[in-house]
C-alpha cells in the first residue's frame, strides 16, 4: 500500500467518484439492469439490496477506486439511499 | 435449578479455507472476500471420512466428568439444526448411548429451533431432571452436525457451517453454572427457503437484529439483571458482523462477546454456545458469580438467550 490518507472531511471529488461507481456497480451486485440512479434512490426499498449485497458492493468499490472503506462504524440503518452510501464511503476511506 | 456441570467439545483436525469451499458451494471471489472482510470466516473443520456417531462421540469421549456416572445419565438429547441428517432406520443418538453405555437412558433429538435448539435442549433437559425424581439423575445434552450437502453447509450472506461437536452433562442442580432464565421467541412467519424467497428474506434480516436484541434483553430482564451486569455473551458462531451490529444496537462492547472462534470453527450448528463455553472456560473469562448470556438464533426464525450464573 502506498501513502495513506485517511478521509475524514467530505471530498467532493472522491464523492462524485464514489457515486458514478456505485450506478456502474449496483446491476453487477444486483445481477440485473437497473435504471439510473439518483442520490435519493432507496438501496433497499426501490432496489432491493440487502445486508450482503451492499457489503459487496463495498468490496467492489474498495476494488474499483482503489481505497479501503473504514467499515468500523458501518450500519446498514444509516444508508438507505444512494447519496447516504456516497457520503459515508467518501468520509470513511483510506486511500490505497 | 438447572446447572452444567461440564462441556467437552471436539474440533476435527481438518481445516479448510473458505477459499477451498467456493466451486462446491457456487461462491464468487467476492462473496469469499466478503465472507472473510466482513464476515470473519476464515477456515472450517471438516471431517469428510467421518459419520455423525463418530462426530458426536469424539466430544462424548472428552467429557472426563461422564465416566463413572453413566447409571445416572437418565435423558440424551441430541440438539439439532437440520430436522433430519440420515435415513432410516439409522439413528446416531441411539448409536452414541449404546457406545457410551447409555442404553439405560431415554434418548431422543430435539429440533425445529434450527442453530438456537441447543438452548431448547437444556432447558427440556432441566425440566425433565426437575421432575425426575431419581437422585443424582443428569442428562446428557449433544450437538454437532456434518455440513452434508449445500443448503446443509451454507447460509447465503451470512455464514459457512463446519463440523464439530459438544458435549454437555446438565444436572439438576450445582454450584457451577446455574440456569437463570431463559427467554425464546418463535416467529414462524419467517419459514422458508431465504434464498427462493427475497421477499421473505429482507423482511427476516430487517427483524433479525431486533428479534435477537429482544430475546437477549428479555432473558437478562428475567433473571432480574441489567445488561451492564452481564460479563460476557457467548454468541452462536454466525458471523461477526451481526454480532457488532447487535452490539450497537444495544450498548454492549462488543469486546465482551466471544467472538474469537468465528475464524476458526464458523458456525458449527448448535455446538456453538458450548464450543465458546469452553474457550472461555479454559482462558478463565469467568469468573465465580460472573452472569453471562448464551444467545442463539436459527432461521425459521427462532431468538433465544438464557442466562447463566457462574
Amino acid at each position: 500500500m502506498g501513502q495513506e490518507t485517511v478521509t475524514t472531511q467530505l471530498d467532493t471529488e472522491l464523492r462524485q467518484r464514489v457515486f458514478d461507481s456505485i450506478g456502474e456497480l449496483l446491476p453487477r451486485v444486483l445481477r440485473r439492469e437497473i435504471p439510473p440512479v439518483s442520490d435519493d434512490t432507496l438501496l433497499m426499498n426501490e432496489l432491493g439490496l440487502r445486508s450482503a449485497t451492499m457489503l459487496e458492493l463495498l468490496l467492489e468499490l474498495e476494488e474499483n477506486l482503489e481505497i479501503q472503506i473504514d467499515v468500523e462504524d458501518i450500519d446498514n440503518g444509516g444508508m438507505n439511499t444512494v447519496g447516504n452510501l456516497a457520503d459515508f464511503v467518501a468520509t470513511h476511506s483510506i486511500m490505497d | 435449578m438447572t446447572a452444567i456441570e461440564a462441556v467437552a467439545t471436539y474440533l476435527p483436525e481438518l481445516r479448510v479455507p473458505i477459499e477451498d469451499l467456493a466451486d462446491s458451494l457456487a461462491l464468487t471471489g467476492v462473496q469469499v472476500r466478503l465472507f472473510k472482510r466482513f464476515h470473519g470466516l476464515r477456515e472450517i473443520p471438516m471431517e469428510p471420512s467421518g459419520t455423525l456417531t463418530e462426530l458426536l462421540l469424539s466430544a462424548a469421549a472428552r467429557l472426563d466428568a461422564l465416566r463413572g456416572r453413566e447409571h445416572q445419565v437418565r435423558y440424551v438429547l441430541h440438539a439439532r439444526t437440520m430436522p433430519v441428517v440420515v435415513p432410516y432406520p439409522v439413528n446416531p443418538v441411539h448409536e452414541v448411548c449404546l457406545a457410551l453405555g447409555l442404553d439405560q437412558a431415554v434418548a431422543f433429538t430435539v429440533t425445529h429451533h434450527a442453530c438456537a435448539t441447543g438452548l431448547l435442549a437444556i432447558d427440556i433437559a432441566g425440566q425433565l431432571l426437575a421432575a425426575d425424581s431419581e437422585p443424582g439423575a443428569l442428562a446428557l445434552v449433544l450437538a454437532g452436525e456434518k455440513a452434508f450437502t449445500r443448503d446443509a453447509q451454507l447460509v447465503p450472506g451470512s455464514s459457512i457451517f463446519g463440523e464439530a461437536a459438544a458435549a454437555c452433562l446438565v444436572s439438576s442442580g450445582g454450584p457451577r453454572d446455574r440456569l437463570l432464565s431463559y427467554a425464546s421467541s418463535i416467529r414462524g412467519e419467517f419459514d422458508g427457503r431465504l434464498e427462493d424467497l427475497p421477499d421473505l428474506a429482507a423482511r427476516y434480516e430487517q427483524e433479525y437484529p431486533g428479534s435477537l436484541a429482544d430475546a437477549l434483553q428479555a432473558a437478562v430482564a428475567q433473571a432480574g439483571l441489567r445488561l451492564d451486569e452481564i460479563s460476557l455473551i457467548l454468541p452462536h458462531n454466525v458471523n461477526v458482523v451481526s454480532w457488532q451490529r447487535l452490539c450497537r444496537r444495544i450498548g454492549f462492547p462488543v469486546d465482551r462477546v466471544l467472538l474469537d472462534n468465528v475464524p476458526v470453527t464458523g458456525h458449527a450448528f448448535c455446538a456453538d454456545s458450548f464450543i465458546n463455553y469452553q474457550t472461555a472456560a479454559e482462558r478463565g473469562l469467568l469468573r465465580s458469580g460472573d452472569r453471562y448470556v448464551i444467545a442463539a438464533a436459527g432461521q425459521g426464525a427462532t431468538f433465544s438467550a438464557m442466562v447463566f450464573e457462574h
